[in-house]
């Protein structure tokens, strides 16, 4: 006798069985998946925390250069971090990167920041000269003014200008007797400036936009005239002309370096940029310079037979940094004019003549002012400007160069 | 058109292969989430970046253990010396920090490094 059972149910069982372990396998996988993802925001998270570390030891770090090193953080040869500082301009740029693993599979954090340190809590600085400092109209020095020994006094200027001081003080702050600037500080940065000059390009100009990490190798713009109409620019890139830069008003510049004899930024320009010129640098009426601008005179080594000069004109408006350094004596000196209206929040250093109409939130430093009139021209002269130190935001950063403190802070991440 | 049915033997026995397949399955899947680690490690490292927070607020530079989420945080404050050269400097501090789960086993540690700034 063939007595066998039937197995049809047995069928839909493997079916359901099938179905079973896909379902098992599925959450399995997605378990597996998350696993892997946990795994890989942990990695970021440390990789993060070492990049933050490496940038701690940037900002306690006395020297004001870092070549390039590679830092075992913790020595345990797992938290590996490469530093680098360098010098962009005026500013100085530093570079973190920590990573795990190798080829392929390696993860890795890069910050790029700009450091600067806190501004001087002065609002005048004035070098000894022959006279006092003459104030006249609705001038303002709000804070600390360091003058010469002749101290400040109400200008006899009304008596052309019918403009007497209106003032209920001369300073509205502590007066102190000014102290001489050691200008060897300064030295060595402006000659690395000056050798900007002496770049050789390394792009052609063939599209409209570069965009350039500072991670990455500087590209360098040349020509003998360069004008950045229609051109976005930003990041780690140097435009050198060997005679004039015109930075238009539909240009988009960001952090880039201008070097140039001659450098015109017109009107209606609204961007953030570090300009070194050294015959003039003329910045039209109506330009906006975002924060951390440099506007710079680079010193000639030799004597000149004309004034090198900057002019803000009316209404030109800027948060960052107006620099005028020089090492030797010369008879003609480098000349800076802020027009009417004209406002810089941050630094104004000059050593030379500053003929200044304008506003300045922050602190002013300069040899002497000149006040130029269609009656005369008047030494150390201010007629209607404002110099308030206290109106300058605490959380503002200049160049490390022109800083105070020991210590360094982030003023910009890339 | 007519359906055959089944016979109980074989819905029993096709109910008996559905059931451990089903087991089977689930019992894998369980063990992997039960052995998996890293919630409690995701956990730890939460509450470790806590501590460094509050460790940074509250400028509290020191040696302490204490209890949070029912993990024990060990954490160590060291001077940093290591580094010498363009890398000298003062004030800056390594803060250790170690999660123990409540059987003592180590759980996730950080490392971090803080400058601290003393304002004159």
């Amino acid at each position: 006798m063939n007595k066998t059972l039937p197995a049809r149910a047995l069928f839909y069982a493997v079916i359901v069985s099938v179905f079973v372990a896909m379902i098992s396998g599925a959450m399995l996988l997605s378990s597996y998946h998350q696993h892997m993802l946990m795994g890989y925001y942990q990695t970021q998270e440390r990789l993060m925390d070492n990049c933050q570390s490496g940038v701690e030891l940037i900002l306690g770090a006395k020297a004001t250069g870092i070549p390039q090193v590679r830092v075992d953080l913790f020595q345990q040869e797992k938290d590996s971090v490469r530093l680098e500082q360098k010098a962009w301009g005026l500013l100085d740029v530093a570079t973190v990167k920590s990573w795990s693993g190798q080829g392929i599979y390696q993860d890795s954090i890069i910050k790029t920041f700009l450091l600067g340190k806190e501004t001087p809590d002065y609002a005048l600085s004035l070098s000894e000269g022959t006279s006092p400092l003459y104030v006249c109209g609705n001038t303002q020095i709000v804070g600390t003014a360091f003058l010469p020994t002749e101290g400040v006094e109400r200008g006899y200027f009304h008596v052309v200008q019918g403009k007497p001081y209106t003032g209920e003080k001369l300073i509205y702050g502590k007066k102190e007797i000014v102290k001489p600037t050691d200008m060897s500080i300064y030295k060595e940065r402006f000659d690395d400036l000056k050798t900007l000059q002496d770049l050789n390009g390394n792009i052609n100009l063939e599209q409209d936009s570069i965009l350039q990490p500072f991670n990455q190798p500087t590209l360098i713009l040349k020509g003998e005239r360069f004008n950045t109409a229609n051109l976005v620019l930003k990041g780690n890139v140097i435009v050198v002309a060997s005679e004039r830069i015109e930075v238009a008003a539909n240009a988009f510049l960001e952090d880039v370096l201008l070097v140039a004899p001659e450098i015109i930024i017109q009107s209606g320009f609204q961007g953030s940029l570090q300009a070194f010129a050294w015959d003039s640098l003329v910045v039209e009426s109506g330009v906006f310079l975002d924060f951390p601008s440099v506007l710079c005179l680079l010193p000639y080594e030799e004597r000149t037979n004309f004034s090198p000069e900057i002019i803000l004109q009316e209404g030109v408006e800027m948060i960052g940094t107006l620099m005028v350094p020089s090492f030797r004596y010369n008879t003609y000196k480098s000349k800076v004019t802020i027009g009417a209206t004209a406002k810089i929040t941050g630094q104004v250093w000059v050593n030379g003549v500053l003929q200044h109409k304008g506003i300045v939130h922050g602190s002013v430093l300069c040899t002497e002012f000149l006040l130029q009139t269609p009656a005369g021209v008047y030494e150390n002269y201010l007629l209607d400007a404002i110099i308030d130190r206290t109106l300058l935001p605490k959380t503002y950063l200049t160049p490390s160069l022109l800083g105070t403190k020991d210590y360094k802070q982030v003023l910009k991440y890339l | 058109m007519k359906l055959q049915a089944f016979t109980i033997v074989e819905s029993m026995m096709a109910m008996v292969v559905i059931m451990i397949s089903f087991t089977a399955g689930m019992t894998i899947y369980l063990t992997v989430l039960e052995g998996d680690a890293f919630p409690l490690k995701t956990k730890a490292n939460n509450v470790l970046n806590l501590a460094y927070e509050a460790t940074k607020k509250e400028q509290r530079f020191l040696d302490e253990t204490f209890n949070q989420n029912g993990l024990m945080i060990e954490k160590k404050v060291l001077a940093y010396k290591a580094y010498q050269g363009v890398l000298e400097q003062e004030n800056i501090y390594q803060v250790s920090l170690k999660a123990y789960s409540p059987d003592e086993k180590l759980v996730a540690a950080q490392e971090h490094l803080i400058r601290v700034v003393y304002e004159n």
